[in-house]
């Protein structure tokens, strides 16, 4: 996830720079890999086979969601409906990964699971981001200062995200210590 | 759109984006603290199955130490006086022969006397371990205590052996007496506390489990009620014979029905 997320911006970027062009199409196609890959890591860790089967659906409906997504909105524009889409997958998935770690009772500690930090992760960042997404063609189309001053949200979360990702690896450095 | 008009709606979206966040974060402390609860409740359960362990573990220790008790009473209060009157009465008869009058009739006493102490004897050794049951092995022991209870109590008693010798050789002579001293604690509890007058017994074998099932038509008690007096019980029987069970990690299963009721002892087995 984290190497995903350091590639695309790096492409991004590059792309813009080199190009001179927009690289919005970029972001877009790495909302569905990023999904793929989230939903990957709630398939692997759940145990429960009846979430695994909602994972898959959920994955498929997304999938086409998005190519429809990309198809028919602008190249300017970012396409919210799947970060809406998306951020609802995974906050029900990682609601329902939670009640799995509950129901099997693996871990004697959960905060020291790394899989919880993740999950808690995941929950604070696409919860939180789940308005702002939702709003964000609104606010782009009417609001555009507005929009980029709420963006900030987004960073604040993104700081979460990857701080409770790194309590997650280091977690899993303790564990195996 | 005006300047109002967007703070107000940035306003509204912050705190939101605020709520949502702060339901999360509930939703995260919510799974913290139902994970300690639970584990908590897990240390609970486990504390309280520890201390019937150790409960039942006394029990059986208690019991035990009875039976040594009991041997030893028997010991002194039955077989001891019977030998020091024996002695007695050879010094008496050394001291009739040394006057030469000495009848041999007085042996008769004697020999009474000595009957008497080697059926003592034989009753303690056969509380300790029955010689019956190791020469002819568990069942052939419950044949015939059944056959004895049948000529003292008056119960009409029957017993179905469908065990082949072979199965029976996986247990070893410990647990077979393991097994015979908790039937006999059932039959005991049967015939102090049912009031019934037939007594059907079967064994059987299937899928590596021995299976001895007391089917009567007395009182009966099911498992529910049974948990109840084996808690409640001041006396040792009923702890032993769960503690017993549990050495011979076997089940008990009671049943009752309006007109008869059956206690089922399985004993689960390996061939190796």
């Amino acid at each position: 996830m984290v190497a995903f997320s350091i590639l695309t911006e790096l492409t991004s970027f590059l792309y813009a720079y080199l190009f001179r062009a927009q690289n919005i199409f970029i972001l877009n196609s790495s909302v569905i890999i990023e999904t793929l890959l989230i939903c990957l890591f709630y398939y692997t860790i759940i145990l429960n086979k009846w979430f695994k089967i909602i994972i898959i659906q959920a994955l498929f409906f997304f999938i086409i969601l998005s190519v429809q997504q990309i198809i028919v909105t602008s190249k300017g524009s970012l396409s919210y409906v799947s970060l809406t889409v998306e951020s609802i997958i995974i906050v029900i998935l990682s609601i329902l990964t939670f009640h799995d770690l509950l129901k099997n009772a693996i871990y004697s500690n959960i905060l020291s699971a790394p899989v919880f930090w993740i999950n808690s992760g995941f929950l604070l960042f696409f919860s939180g981001n789940l308005l702002l997404h939702l709003f964000s063609h609104y606010l782009q189309e009417y609001a555009e200062k507005a929009f980029y001053e709420l963006w900030g949200f987004h960073s604040i979360l993104n700081i979460i995200l990857y701080l409770f990702i790194s309590i997650a690896f280091w977690k899993t450095k303790t564990s195996r210590a | 759109m005006e300047n109002k008009d967007i703070t107000s709606i940035k306003l509204l979206i912050s705190v939101g984006i605020l709520i949502t966040l702060f339901l999360a974060a509930i939703i995260i402390l919510f799974v913290v603290y139902y994970q300690r609860k639970m584990l908590l409740k897990e240390a609970k359960i486990k504390q309280i199955e520890q201390e019937k362990q150790i409960d039942l573990f006394r029990a059986s220790v208690e019991a035990e130490e009875q039976q040594k008790e009991k041997i030893a009473r028997n010991l002194h209060d039955e077989i001891n006086p019977l030998l020091a009157v024996l002695k007695l009465n050879i010094s008496k008869h050394r001291i009739e022969a040394k006057k030469n009058t000495f009848h041999p009739d007085s042996l008769k006493i004697d020999s009474e006397l000595l009957d008497k102490a080697i059926e003592g004897i034989r009753t303690t050794c056969f509380d300790l371990v029955p010689s019956f049951l190791l020469q002819f092995g568990l069942l052939k022991s419950l044949e015939e205590y059944i056959r004895n209870v049948q000529q003292i109590d008056g119960i009409s008693a029957e017993f179905d052996n469908k065990v082949p010798a072979e199965d029976l050789e996986n247990f070893n002579k410990q647990q077979q007496l393991n097994m015979y001293r908790v039937c006999l604690e059932i039959l005991n509890n049967l015939f102090k506390h049912s009031q019934c007058t037939l007594l059907k017994m079967t064994a059987n074998t299937h899928n590596k489990v021995l299976t001895i099932e007391f089917i009567h038509n007395g009182i009966g008690v099911n498992n529910e009620e049974m948990d109840r007096f084996t808690e409640n019980s001041k006396g040792l029987g009923l702890k032993s014979l769960k503690a017993r069970a549990l050495i011979l990690n076997a089940k008990i299963d009671y049943k009752k029905n309006i007109n008869s009721a059956a206690i089922k002892l399985s004993v689960p087995y390996s061939n190796e």
